[in-house]
């Protein structure tokens, strides 16, 4: 009995923590999915806000409620000067363009975690936030856990609503599907691209303000987010949604029951594993077609 | 006539090597015209230049009068050109009516209605399948989509980039069953094909093309009863192109 | 003679040129020793961190930029060479260089099988992949107890900051030496290739994978000779100095820096940044990493060819052609295109049978079949999308049939790579051109003439006298995308003879050539036939091929609707209507 109570408290813990990493890997995979650049600097960009919810929490005692939106904002200029600035002057075309955008980023990454670094120092940090623990009959799960993952499936289902059901989110859906073709129907495509990637980069603020309640985050703890990211979306296949969700289940489950079983540093090794295994052996992602963007 | 496309000396192609040599050629408006030639005349670059997917190395493109210079593709279809790219270019992951409303995506409500239902009057098939993801359709009916979409941007010239590549010879007669339709109602057409008799026979006026140069231009009729015509395919003094012609 | 001779003064004296590099690589090295030797710690410590990256850098440039396969991990190997020395150290108590010795063998064995699976990834994958593999490193660094955990150890044999500058200075000569000759050799051929266009390169008979997996464990080596140095000079062992992602960070931007791919570029990327950082360590030691990031972005944006590309545009520090130029082929010398027949005229040697290739819910190719006989040309004409290049592909084996055989002879080409199909005797051209822009006109003819002959001289001669029946010979140094389309078909056409066919396959090489070019490819076809060789042309350009042909198959909608003898199959009513199409399904009145 207590077996099986175990294995079902590692199951829906897993399940939480697959919707806190798809919430982590949400902007990575639609900047990926419409403009096919991977944003090495996105697991910086989550860093940078979770520390950024540490000092409005030391500053004011506010907790996400207050960060998030900010954040969200601040990510979201962000991101749109970065388009501005550097991914716009890069030279994408040819057989070299996929490592340029791939550099600018990792330049980009070292940048911002190196400032944070200086701002922030090195240590681990976290906001004292729904410290609490909910009891679910025999057993207990954290409240930070909980409301992490909660808020983590509603914006996955807002995000898929508002790709398929509104007009912009259709249009940059139809950019990721054949830019050529919606330059033909007299889309921007541009400005979608502009618009797409300030967005992923405003989704990585905003789950940073509310993951750090969770994940204690340091400096340059980015490019380990960054790589579990890609992990969960090169899992799920690039850019698509549907698959990302089930990946994101995948790996939260194993995740959970192998620091359970084997140690936590074990577990991190896992992750990385999981994510050379799956480029080799199913690089098109666990669902292919279906669930595309 | 007025002209509504007007191209003159117009150069250009990849890196530096050019493919298009100074072509020069109108459209006038509510006429339909084809350029034909073989594989690898320089069609497509043609058309890329035209609608500003590439930068010319010489000359100009003039539609309704107003010169295009370096107008990004999109602006070139607010300003009434319908491209139907090589490739088709669908959203292939959308079904068929959603890749038509974005072909309208600035218009209102109901003149979104009324120009959908337009398309499926010219294309009743796709009234059938406008549920349909585009990825499942046939070529032919993907083709279709294709046109339907750029149609939804009410053009004011549409131009087209081989649509019969890949079709059965029955699905070809369809699509330029629809064209002429839609010319007799007044829509200007210019269309670039390989298959030279389904082109000249919608078509009123012709333009040969050979490696990047028009050769000739002439009235559809003449050009399909030219036995030169097949030499501009497949090279002079060739057994086809000395067997009497066309069957 | 006067016609002859100046291009000889200017080879002398780029020749001149080059040797003058070398002489200054000399003297900087020489002085780099003597401030080994009587310079103080500071001085001998800064030389050996310059050095130090020097190294990385090189070794990061053979996998990332001679084989263009980007890593964001290789720093990881530097780490395994820290580790493995460290041990044989502290365990063992191995003399330095012993234990050096012993870091880079391990690096080796472990890049051989990681090389070997990780190299199937492509761009992104292969860089994230990387980067994986080294935290992975770093994880088992960290929590296996040999070699001090993740506290670290310290190291027992520590040499002098001098020895280790003097010992790291020669590795660093030892890397431009190994990248020069890297430069200079068919593995460097080979690897420029398989950069520029690794179909191209397979269809050129070169195993890519084996070139590729060479150039992973030589990085691996280099990398892991660094960390075994580092340690003998720190004389401590950490995973978080060991798996250091700065020094990953640090190497890339060297070497984009200087220029990627080249053989200076990484020299000096590597000693201007180390300078530079050092300079900023000592002003502004928290900002040094952001500035580090902000030239990488300066780099990639503005500088996208690196310092190297400064110097080239006035002609210096370009890569030397391999071997050449090409030696002059005097009349009485000259040789048949093949040296021996291939085949006997007349006997089968090709046999598609039925073949099917479906993509998805389209059936590109429909149960065709053809043969090609030694010393006979098989045309095979039709329309756009009938499936004409499906079948090439299907033969040279980069794609594969649903159904259906194909056989070379008696042997079946089922599940063969493109690059043993190659050297089974089959060669092809790509119906657009695929140069290797990397390489001269010489080098992309060598390629093949190495795969094909028994030595390096007659791989030379055989080149040499192509580039002659080619009429390329004053172009031989040129790069393929300075050649007009005419030329640079001939040099696609020329590369696939020099693998001296059984079956030559022709992508539509005629189209758009001139009828004197046309001549010359006739020659070299009637040449190539008299010799045995089976060749099978798609082409549009119908009289082009047409009084050659001994054969012609119509293809249309994948499937063959007629063939025979070229006068009667072109003048069945059925093909015409294929070529020209029909828009109706009644048939028009001429």
């Amino acid at each position: 009995m207590l077996q099986l109570q175990t294995y079902l408290l590692l199951l829906l813990t897993g399940i939480m923590w697959g919707g806190v990493y798809l919430l982590m890997a949400f902007g990575l995979n639609l900047i990926y999915g419409v403009m096919k650049v991977v944003n090495l600097a996105h697991g910086d960009f989550i860093v940078v806000a979770g520390l950024l919810a540490v000092t409005l929490y030391g500053a004011f005692q506010a907790g996400p409620v207050l960060a998030i939106p900010l954040a969200t904002l601040l990510f979201l200029l962000v991101g749109l000067a970065v388009y501005r600035g550097l991914l716009a002057h890069v030279d994408t075309t040819g057989s070299q363009g996929e490592l340029r955008t791939l550099l600018i980023t990792f330049g980009l990454s070292s940048i911002i975690s190196n400032i944070a670094l200086l701002i922030w120092g090195g240590q681990y940090q976290s906001v004292p936030f729904f410290q609490s623990a909910v009891r679910l009959g025999p057993l207990f799960l954290p409240e930070s856990l909980i409301v992490s993952s909660l808020v983590a499936f509603v914006l996955a289902f807002a995000v898929q609503f508002w790709l398929t059901r509104t007009r912009w989110g259709r249009l940059v859906r139809a950019t990721a599907q054949s830019e050529l073709g919606a330059a033909s129907c007299g889309l921007n495509t541009g400005r979608i691209r502009l618009l797409t990637f300030a967005l992923g980069a405003a989704m990585a603020g905003a789950a940073g303000a509310l993951t750090v309640v969770l994940i204690p985050v340091q400096a340059a703890s980015g490019g380990f987010v960054t790589v579990q990211a890609f992990t969960l979306i090169a899992l799920g296949g690039l850019g698509n949604y549907l698959g990302a969700l089930l990946a994101a289940i995948l790996l939260g489950v194993i995740e959970v029951s192998s620091s359970y079983f084997l140690g936590a540093s074990a577990a991190s090794a896992m992750i990385y594993l999981i994510f050379i295994l799956v480029l080799i052996v199913r690089p098109q992602g666990l669902l292919g077609h279906r669930g595309r963007i | 006539m007025p002209e509504l496309l007007q191209l003159q000396q117009v150069s250009g192609g990849y890196h530096g090597r050019t493919v298009v040599h100074e072509v020069s050629l109108s459209v006038a408006e509510g006429e339909a015209v084809a350029a034909v030639g073989a594989n690898g005349a320089g069609k497509t670059t043609l058309l890329r230049l035209i609608m500003g997917q590439l930068p010319l190395s010489g000359g100009q493109v003039l539609f309704a009068g107003r010169a295009l210079g370096r107008l990004p593709t999109f602006e070139r279809v607010r300003l009434g050109i319908g491209y139907v790219p090589e490739g088709r270019a669908l959203f292939p992951e959308m079904s068929v009516e959603e890749n038509l409303e974005i072909g309208a995506y600035r218009a209102s409500k109901a003149e979104l209605r009324q120009r959908l239902d337009h398309i499926y009057q010219v294309f009743p098939k796709l009234q059938r399948l406008r549920q349909t993801r585009c990825r499942l359709l046939s070529g032919g009916e993907q083709q279709m989509v294709t046109v339907g979409r750029a149609l939804m941007t009410r053009p004011r010239l549409l131009i087209l980039d081989e649509p019969s590549t890949g079709l059965a010879p029955r699905v070809v007669g369809e699509l330029y069953q629809a064209l002429r339709v839609l010319h007799s109602d007044g829509l200007t057409v210019f269309v670039v094909e390989q298959n030279a008799y389904a082109a000249l026979r919608f078509a009123q006026r012709g333009y040969v093309f050979e490696d990047g140069h028009i050769t000739r231009v002439a009235p559809a009729t003449e050009l399909l009863h030219d036995p030169h015509l097949v030499e501009s395919y497949v090279g002079r003094a060739s057994p086809l192109a000395s067997s009497q012609g066309p069957a | 003679m006067t016609r002859t001779r100046a291009p000889r003064v200017a080879i002398t004296l780029a020749r001149l040129r080059q040797e003058r590099i070398w002489l200054l690589f000399g003297i900087v090295v020489l002085a780099a020793a003597m401030v080994a030797l009587f310079g103080n710690g500071d001085q001998a410590q800064l030389l050996f961190s310059t050095c130090l990256f020097v190294v990385l850098a090189y070794a990061w440039n053979i996998i990332s930029g001679l084989s263009g396969y980007v890593s964001f991990g290789q720093v990881g190997f530097f780490g395994i060479g820290a580790y493995m020395a460290a041990t044989c150290q502290i365990a063992w108590q191995w003399d330095w260089y012993l234990a050096a010795l012993g870091a880079v063998l391990a690096a080796i064995v472990l890049a051989l099988p990681l090389g070997t699976v990780m190299l199937r990834l492509q761009g992104i994958f292969f860089a994230l992949g990387m980067f994986g593999l080294s935290r992975i490193g770093a994880l088992i660094a960290t929590s296996t107890s040999l070699v001090g955990g993740s506290m670290g150890e310290p190291v027992p044999i520590v040499g002098t900051t001098q020895e280790t500058a003097l010992a790291m200075l020669g590795c660093a000569v030892g890397a431009v030496v190994l990248t020069a000759w890297l430069l200079r050799s068919p593995l460097g051929l080979r690897l420029l290739a398989l950069r520029d266009d690794e179909k191209a390169a397979e269809a050129s008979g070169i195993n890519t994978n084996a070139s590729k997996v060479t150039a992973f464990c030589l990085s691996a080596g280099l990398a892991a000779l660094a960390g075994s140095l580092y340690v003998w000079n720190v004389g401590f062992i950490d995973p978080g100095s060991a798996f250091n992602n700065t020094y990953e960070l640090q190497t890339i931007l060297m070497v984009l820096f200087g220029g990627i791919g080249t053989l200076w570029g990484p020299l000096l990327g590597a000693v201007v940044i180390s300078l530079i950082s050092n300079a900023l360590w000592a002003q502004f030691p928290q900002q040094q990493q952001i500035i580090l990031g902000a030239l990488i972005l300066i780099a990639v944006i503005w500088m996208p060819g690196g310092l190297v590309s400064l110097f080239q545009r006035f002609g210096w520090l370009r890569r030397r052609p391999v071997w050449g130029p090409p030696p002059p082929v005097e009349a009485e010398e000259r040789l048949p295109l093949f040296p021996a027949a291939v085949g006997n005229v007349g006997e089968p040697v090709l046999g598609c049978q039925e073949v099917t290739r479906r993509f998805g819910g389209l059936t590109a190719l429909n149960r065709v079949s053809l043969e090609a006989r030694s010393g006979h040309i098989v045309a095979v004409i039709g329309p756009n999308g009938a499936g004409k290049t499906t079948l090439f592909n299907l033969i040279t084996g980069f794609d594969r049939c649903n159904g259906g055989a194909i056989r070379l002879g008696k042997m079946l080409l089922k599940r063969l790579a493109p690059y043993r199909i190659a050297r089974a005797g089959i060669a092809r051209t790509f119906q657009t051109c695929r140069p290797f822009p990397s390489l001269t006109a010489w080098e992309t003819l060598l390629l093949p003439a190495l795969v094909a002959s028994a030595s390096k001289e007659e791989a030379i001669r055989a080149a040499a006298q192509m580039l002659e029946r080619l009429a390329l010979r004053d172009q031989w140094d040129a790069s393929p995308e300075s050649l007009p389309p005419g030329q640079l078909r001939f040099l696609e056409i020329g590369r696939a003879l020099m693998l001296r066919p059984r079956v030559l396959l022709l992508d539509e090489v005629m189209a758009g050539m001139s009828p004197e070019e046309i001549r010359l490819i006739h020659a070299l076809l009637r040449e190539a036939v008299a010799a045995g060789c089976a060749v099978i042309a798609i082409e549009h350009v119908v009289p082009a091929i047409m009084p050659i042909a001994d054969h012609v198959s119509v293809l249309d909608f994948g499937t063959t609707i007629a063939q025979g003898r070229p006068d009667e199959v072109l003048r069945n009513p059925a093909v015409i209507e294929a070529y020209l199409g029909t828009g109706e399904e009644e048939p028009v009145n001429a």
